[in-house]
């Protein structure tokens, strides 16, 4: 289990987390949620302790060091592949650095989005750079699996493709947090929705939970961030009235 | 020791073919340059207004090969550099940070793959360098050379001399130094920008290699204090690193 507590984080004086507490439990597949700015990538990056921040964030109630980082991976719209080396370069390297590597799961999906194995990384497309990031971050052995609007630049038909492919290869042991703006993709996917707005978590609720109020996803959000939905028509009507006198 | 070698293998699949590329131009370029100067058919002055064919050195600097060899020092270190930065897009250092080795050992297996580079690059200038004096002897007057015409070359030529000094002790151990200190620097480069900071030792480093390529064999001054700046940039750098290992690391993203 991951437990994050009292977590703040701030670049100079801007704060970017505020005080967020949060625990993921093995297997659940979590949605982070929350508009630009939110704190969605900087709570990533402290939990794989990439950034200096006030609070804990433990794993199964050891901090996070070097000697269980290989429990999380992560997958990034930034990549953290090498651009020089091939997929099969990257195979033949985290072998060695990851005991637990799928080798089978690696053929598999590589196979399943057609990606060649021996191009150098860099040289592929955005689309089939994503994938081979998550690839690789599904191919860890990781028991957390963190992703970070992995993605972006995707097609819908690929997002869904991974969507489905994630939910069928996943163990009930694999948890992943899944940092996205595509609310409504990926909400038959998740099991857990959290939102952050400001630094702060501002809303926490299982899918189960909003099926049983009958509330979807986005109705939810809109909730949560007292989503104004008049706003859009009052603003052009003061345009339009502005534009006719 | 797998985990280890691993890394090291890492950095050379990601840079050996363009460098073996790059010692194949620098091999081409000196050759056809060299060819050029032995078919102007130098002179030099002796007395009675006679001539005699000019002595090697002259055809290296006639040909520029100090200038060939300084060029392909900058771009072996500029694509030394850039294999462990994240200029070219993509955080590889979100990698390294959680590979079973410290970043900071993956840095020190990529400097020590770095000084092999730099040792191959050494390694071929100079047996270039003895390949152009074989041709010259092959192709000049047997009156006008002798077996130590290569040996005098050099120690009169600045550049030659700091190529292989012979018997010069003080300038193979600044060979070694220089060596020591491009790479250590060149890997630090990465560490420094994927931790959101300006490696600048590097080129300080370099600037100072390549100013002192081609210092007379007399010159121990420059030589000695080039080697003493050297090793402070070198020993600064390693200090660096090792502070950041027994701080465990962590990113000072912040700056970015």
């Amino acid at each position: 289990m991951i437990e994050i507590k009292n977590l703040s984080k701030s670049y100079g004086k801007k704060d970017a987390l505020l005080d967020v507490n949060l625990t993921l439990s093995q297997g659940e597949i979590v949605g982070l949620f929350g508009e630009n700015g939110a704190g969605k990538t900087t709570l990533l990056k402290c939990v794989l302790g990439y950034l200096r921040h006030q609070g804990t964030v433990t794993l199964d109630g050891e901090p996070i060091t070097r000697s269980n980082i290989q429990r999380l991976s992560f997958a990034t719209c930034e990549h953290s592949f090498f651009p020089a080396l091939s997929p099969a370069g990257h195979r033949d390297f985290y072998r060695m650095h990851f005991p637990r590597w799928r080798e089978k799961r690696f053929q598999g999906l590589m196979d399943f989005f057609e990606l060649p194995m021996d191009r150098p990384a860099g040289k592929l497309s955005t689309g089939q750079k994503n994938q081979l990031e998550v690839i690789l971050a599904l191919c860890q052995g990781a028991d957390y699996i963190l992703m970070d609007e992995p993605f972006a630049g995707n097609d819908v038909f690929n997002r869904e493709d991974f969507y489905k492919v994630l939910l069928g290869i996943l163990e009930p042991t694999e948890t992943v947090l899944l940092s996205t703006h595509l609310l409504e993709e990926v909400e038959h996917f998740i099991g857990r929705a959290v939102l952050l707005r400001q630094g702060r978590v501002v809303g926490d609720v299982t899918t189960e939970e909003l099926e049983d109020s009958g509330r979807t996803l986005m109705d939810y959000v809109k909730e949560t961030y007292r989503y104004r939905s008049d706003r859009v028509r009052k603003a052009l009507s003061e345009l339009t009235g502005e534009e006719e006198r | 020791m797998n985990k280890h070698l691993s890394v090291l293998g890492l950095w050379a699949r990601q840079t050996m073919g363009k460098i073996l590329a790059l010692l194949a131009v620098m091999a081409a370029a000196e050759t056809a340059l060299f060819a050029w100067a032995l078919s102007q058919g130098l002179t030099r002055d002796i007395m009675d207004n006679q001539t005699c064919p000019a002595p090697v050195e002259d055809l290296f600097d006639f040909a520029k090969i100090d200038w060939v060899y300084r060029i392909a020092v900058i771009l072996l270190f500029v694509l030394l550099i850039l294999s462990g930065t994240e200029l070219k897009g993509g955080r590889l250092g979100y990698t390294l940070r959680r590979l079973r080795i410290s970043e900071e050992a993956a840095v020190l297996w990529q400097s020590g793959y770095h000084m092999v580079c730099l040792a191959l690059l050494w390694a071929v200038q100079a047996a270039l360098a003895l390949g152009f004096c074989l041709w010259y002897a092959g192709t000049t007057d047997p009156a006008y050379i002798s077996d130590q015409s290569a040996f005098l070359a050099f120690y009169r030529s600045g550049f030659l001399h700091g190529l292989l000094p012979l018997a010069n002790v003080l300038r193979w151990g600044y060979i070694m130094i220089s060596g020591v200190a491009l790479g250590i620097t060149s890997a630090m480069f990465g560490y420094h920008q994927r931790h959101g900071r300006k490696g600048i030792a590097g080129f300080v480093a370099l600037a100072l290699t390549l100013w002192t390529y081609a210092v007379p064999a007399g010159e121990l001054g420059i030589i000695g204090s080039t080697s003493v700046m050297l090793a402070v940039v070198t020993i600064w750098q390693l200090f660096t690193l090792w502070m950041a290992w027994k701080g465990g690391g962590i990113d000072e993203e912040d700056g970015k």
